[in-house]
């Protein structure tokens, strides 16, 4: 029998190795950026030094980004393994845990975005994307680094971040769900929606509209690229 | 704006839509706030991003191509 809760610590490991690994090439990859505008640095540093280290700093930050995002997704399996979709929603803790890993993944995925997008030179030359992209491997990290310290109380033992919680006053246990949400979602939920009828008929309804507009979407995407071509 | 974030915005706001539909049937108002923060937070995030990407760019665009008409 396999212990899930292990192989859930293994992929978390994995993941925000990876993913501090990622953080710290850019960081470098930043800092090799702006030296050469810092008058002392010309003789602190040769041309030839900075250049090797943008050069691979770049490229560990991409491969490591790309083997983090990879391991959040692992992460996430592993996680549902060990819970139900009902228990996620039971304790505030493992909400706010998901909820930050979820958003985690979506700026580590804008990370990977930007850089295949534009591309090495493209984004250090640029002047608003030279700050936006090492910016959204912070926040990214930051997001990766509070979502395991929950994890570390949901285990029962203490975080290294603990006092930054105690610091701000922010408590694990309750709720982060914004109230303007949680009153939105209360609307809905007492609108007329609930008395539209069978719940699985309108489920398998719903499912095929979903599946419609992606394919919509995914033809409006492919002809709108061929006429650019 | 590019035809790929259009598509990625109309598939988000339909799968916001139809979360919301399925959990006011299944009358569960925890879970759809819980998910409606999620899937409300990424599209923000997509759309900052986007933003910021775009109007970044452009700028710099801009002024190549005005580099380039002065060296021409």
């Amino acid at each position: 029998m396999v212990d899930w809760s292990g192989v859930h610590s293994i992929t978390i490991s994995m993941h925000e190795g990876m993913l501090l690994l990622a953080f710290i090439a850019v960081a470098v990859r930043f800092i090799v950026n702006i030296t050469p505008k810092i008058p002392v640095a010309g003789w602190l540093f040769s041309e030839e030094f900075l250049q090797k280290t943008a050069r691979v700093s770049e490229t560990v930050a991409f491969i490591a980004g790309l083997g983090g995002t990879i391991g959040i997704v692992a992460s996430a399996i592993t996680g549902t393994i060990l819970s139900t979709p009902r228990g996620i929603v039971v304790s505030n803790l493992v909400s706010n845990k998901v909820m930050l890993s979820l958003f985690a993944l979506v700026f580590w995925v804008d990370f990977l975005a930007i850089r295949l997008k534009y591309g090495d030179e493209r984004i250090w030359s640029n002047r608003v994307l030279q700050f936006f992209y090492p910016l959204t491997a912070l926040i990214g990290f930051s997001l990766v680094t509070v979502a395991g310290s929950l994890g570390g109380t949901l285990a029962g033992k203490e975080s290294v971040i603990d006092f930054v919680f105690t610091y701000l006053g922010i408590r694990k246990n309750d709720s982060w769900i914004l109230p303007p949400i949680t009153e939105f979602s209360r609307i809905v939920v007492n609108s007329p929606l609930q008395y539209l009828g069978d719940v699985s008929s309108m489920l398998q309804i719903v499912v095929a509209l979903n599946i419609i507009i992606i394919a919509l979407v995914l033809i409006y995407v492919g002809v709108s690229s061929k006429s650019k071509e | 704006m590019s035809s790929n974030f259009i598509g990625l915005l109309i598939i988000l706001l339909s799968v916001l839509t139809s979360v919301n539909m399925i959990m006011a049937m299944r009358n569960e108002p925890a879970l759809l706030a819980w998910l409606n923060q999620i899937l409300i937070g990424t599209i923000l995030i997509s759309l900052v991003s986007y933003l910021v990407t775009a109007f970044g760019t452009r700028k710099a665009g801009k002024r190549e191509t005005e580099r380039e008409k002065e060296h021409a």
